[in-house]
């Protein structure tokens, strides 16, 4: 977790592979995060492997955001796409918006 | 198995498939390809897709995807095969390669943006010459969790409401609901929801419901009414649950089938009424109709899964009861089970033409037989020793057991034998992009992809091939517009073969560049002071100058070559094969690099020698001929050398005993034998030992991992009296005396 200036996101960049032994790690850092109560930023970029822990722990994070009201952004998100769709939510994501982040 | 071991599979297949789709590629390249070949590489990108879904990665999967649905188009006939889209093939092949490369953790995640905004721009009807549009096109369809958390957003209920209910569910494919009304196809309905426990030993319900998808099922909508705030959020536990819609047509039982093994962590709910009553059921109701089935862990189940596709995507989000706008019918699901179905046509028609069926082994079990396999192969040759000490020699179940045991070698040998054609396989790309950094036109000519030789070689000689590529393309041809002035074709030649030749293994490296520049070549060695001002080189020598250490003629230094690190670095690594590496090269004709490898480095067909009072092995791929020479034909030239006329040829003779240090070796030539043998590296050579007792088979043993590194000895070996035996490395003992060869030569003469 990189932490910035007080109106800088705090940045998370997901593993890899996020089973849930990332999850556990992930969830630590998320909850720093929002200990922190500045915008959280997550980059995707890397993610090569996302099960339903990982997006269960995604859409906890937008929960949260959405009732702290938080910003989260999240940036690189192509490669988790086809999960996305098979988790049915593909329809509702997909070119829905194009805006840089999302605030809660 | 665990999975693991079910995913190092999936690397196997992935580079069986690249092997085929490359091969593919370049026939329709060449022109030679035709539908089967199409065919070909659609089932090999198919089959990539198939498991990168089952194994969740995810950038693959998606790649494969959209390579796939232009190969589909292409195999139809929708899509005219040109050459530019050929080349576009080849290009998503490289970034394919690459993908397989980044799951192995071998290679960063591709930059894959451009070659997919092409696919999906030439898929949807666009020109291959129009990058731009592609990237746009790319753009649009580019996907993003921002979008994602507004969509969240809006199927979550506001955190007030946020235990609602069905009003939490995330419409999916609303849209779909209606064209499956209107394709008139009769669906059941599904839910399915992970229990607790469902996460727990590797366990992913994602591939379950990807097994469903595979079915033709379509996901409707997500339930995310359990998903908890972050602070109260159990990473064991499952929290989505998901509606689905199968089409009636598909049976109750395959359906369950997918969920048999799953025991009490996955609930799987049917609902045979209409999509109104089940949309607008509430869970608790739906729950309540629902039977409860068992499974195994999820993570072993082999899917080859499609992605989802659902409707195309509408401007925003909806509300959770709102309906979206009518999409085009049927998602992907179903022309993605004809694509499998084609697939599983293409592996039929494979057994129908007689495809040799096969077992994959762990490497560890094979090394082991193999092991054993040489521990029985000396046994034996003890127990041969034993009976001839005893006079029993000539009965026959001796000679039976002799000629088992060496078919039983061989057969253990030929287990770990691999077309080089894995190695070979990568040639083609590396061609392409050194075509594009250089601007140089290349045609790759390649031969003998078939040629078997032991794995653990394929494996090493990847690196030391490469660079040779590198080496001819860089330096060996010239640009097109210096052909064209030395009146060639511009295109340069670049040929790759392998071939069987006495033992071993040649693998040659051919340009028909310029040739090697041997004045340029003398003078940057004299410069680096490898050589002296005056001395006097053979051709031959000054062509291996290019191998000493930190030499390169360059002008450039260049990411391709020219830091000088490459070719000593190539015959070093060949060395260590066992191999030789060798230069021919004609001005303006160009050169050729021949790799002389062994076919194994497990087992040597060797002479038996006695050099004093030791055993030493002379591996008999080297041997020329022996003999005992008679005093006219030897010449002493001083200090104890001597040279050898054989048949008006002088050839240096070298004592093995004087070079090993070995007690109570003979001194002349006339009272040893004399060993002609050959090398790639020093030409002819004589080597003088005491005697020779026997000539056979040996089982390689390494010195260096029991022992320790001993110039001159490449290895040992246990003899059926159970003496150990080193094994002489003729090509450095030979090279001791290389330099004195010319002076000597002419003293003798």
């Amino acid at each position: 977790m990189t932490q910035t200036e007080a109106s800088q996101p705090v940045t998370i960049a997901l593993a890899p592979v996020i089973d849930r032994s990332a999850v556990v790690q992930h969830l630590d850092e998320l909850r720093a995060a929002f200990a922190t109560g500045q915008p959280i930023e997550i980059g995707c970029g890397e993610v090569q492997q996302i099960g339903q822990a990982g997006l269960q722990l995604l859409a906890s994070t937008v929960r949260t955001c959405r009732e702290r009201d938080i910003a989260i952004s999240f940036k690189d998100c192509r490669g988790i796409e086809p999960v996305i769709r098979l988790a049915g939510l593909a329809d509702m994501f997909i070119d829905s918006t194009n805006s840089a982040g999302t605030s809660a | 198995m665990k999975i693991e071991e079910i995913q190092d599979i999936f690397f196997q297949e992935c580079d069986e498939g690249l092997g085929h789709a490359e091969t593919g590629l370049l026939a329709l390249q060449s022109g030679s390809g035709d539908d089967e070949t199409i065919n070909t590489i659609f089932r090999a990108v198919h089959s990539i897709k198939g498991g990168a879904g089952a194994f969740g990665f995810s950038a693959l999967q998606n790649f494969t995807h959209h390579f796939e649905t232009l190969l589909d188009q292409v195999r139809s006939g929708e899509r005219p095969l040109t050459p530019d889209l050929v080349s576009l093939l080849l290009a998503a092949f490289d970034t394919l390669a690459d993908h397989v490369g980044a799951i192995r953790g071998e290679k960063p995640m591709p930059e894959d943006s451009t070659v997919l905004a092409q696919l999906q721009a030439v898929v949807s009807g666009a020109p291959i010459e129009a990058p731009a549009e592609a990237e746009a096109a790319g753009d649009s369809l580019g996907f993003d969790l921002d979008a994602m958390i507004g969509a969240i957003e809006d199927s979550m209920a506001p955190a007030e409401d946020w235990e609602k209910g069905p009003a939490d569910e995330a419409p999916a494919a609303d849209a779909e609901d209606d064209a499956t009304k209107e394709s008139g196809e009769e669906v059941t309905h599904l839910f399915v929801r992970p229990l607790d426990g469902a996460l727990a030993n590797g366990g992913e319900p994602l591939l379950l419901l990807r097994e469903l998808v595979d079915l033709g099922a379509t996901v409707r909508s997500a339930d995310l009414s359990s998903i908890p705030t972050i602070d109260q959020f159990d990473p064991g536990k499952a929290y989505i649950g998901w509606h689905a819609t199968v089409p009636s047509s598909v049976q109750r039982s395959d359906i369950e089938e997918i969920f048999e093994f799953v025991s009490d962590c996955c609930q799987l709910t049917f609902d045979s009424s209409g999509p109104e009553t089940q949309a607008e059921a509430p869970e608790a109701e739906v729950a309540e109709a629902v039977a409860v089935e068992t499974i195994a862990p999820a993570a072993e189940q082999r899917i080859e899964p499609e992605p989802v596709e659902a409707a195309p995507a509408v401007a925003a989000a909806p509300p959770p009861t709102q309906k979206s706008a009518p999409a085009t019918p049927q998602p992907v699901a179903k022309p993605a089970a004809d694509a499998a179905a084609e697939a599983d046509k293409g592996g039929a028609t494979a057994q129908a033409v007689g495809v040799t069926p096969t077992i994959r082994v762990d490497l560890e079990k094979l090394d082991r037989l193999v092991n054993l396999v040489g521990e029985l192969v000396i046994t034996q040759s003890m127990l041969a020793q034993r009976l001839l000490d005893c006079g029993l020699s000539h009965i026959s179940e001796l000679v039976d057991l002799d000629h088992l045991t060496r078919e039983l070698q061989d057969s253990a040998m030929s287990i770990r034998a691999q077309p080089i054609r894995s190695v070979f396989g990568r040639v083609p790309r590396i061609v392409r992009e050194l075509q594009a950094s250089t601007g140089k036109r290349v045609v790759l000519e390649l031969e003998g992809e078939s040629t078997e030789l032991d794995k653990t070689v394929v494996e090493r000689i990847g690196d030391p091939l490469t660079h040779l590529i590198r080496n001819a393309v860089d330096h060996g041809l010239e640009t097109p517009e210096e052909r064209l002035a030395a009146g060639k074709q511009p295109e340069g030649r670049i040929k790759l073969s392998a071939e069987h030749r006495s033992g071993r293994i040649l693998i040659s490296v051919s340009d028909d560049g310029k040739g090697i520049d041997r004045e340029r070549v003398l003078a940057k060695a004299i410069e680096r002071g490898l050589v002296g001002p005056d001395a006097k080189l053979s051709n031959e020598e000054i062509d291996n100058l290019i191998f000493a250490a930190g030499f390169s003629t360059a002008q450039t230094v260049s990411n391709i070559s020219g830091r000088g690190v490459g070719m000593d670095v190539v015959r070093r690594n060949i060395s260590a094969l066992g191999g030789r590496i060798t230069i021919s090269s004609r001005p303006g004709e160009g050169s050729t690099f021949t790799m002389a490898l062994p076919l194994t480095l497990a087992i040597l067909d060797g002479m038996i020698v006695t050099v004093g009072e030791q055993t030493f092995v002379l591996p008999l791929n080297h041997i020329v001929e022996t003999l005992r020479p008679r005093a006219d034909i030897v010449k002493s030239i001083g200090a104890g050398q001597s040279m050898l006329n054989v048949r008006g040829h002088w050839l240096p003779v070298l004592s093995v005993g004087r070079e090993l240090s070995v007690p109570g070796a003979r001194s002349e030539p006339t009272d040893a034998v004399l060993i002609v043998v050959e090398s790639e590296e020093t030409g002819r050579r004589v080597l003088m030992v005491d005697a020779i007792l026997d000539q056979r088979q040996v089982v390689i043993k390494s010195l260096e991992s029991n022992y320790g590194r001993v110039d001159g000895i490449a290895g040992a070996t246990i003899l059926g009296d159970g003496r150990v035996a080193l094994i002489l490395d003729v090509e450095a003992i030979t090279s001791t005396i290389k330099h004195q060869i010319e002076p000597a030569r002419s003293l003798a003469a």
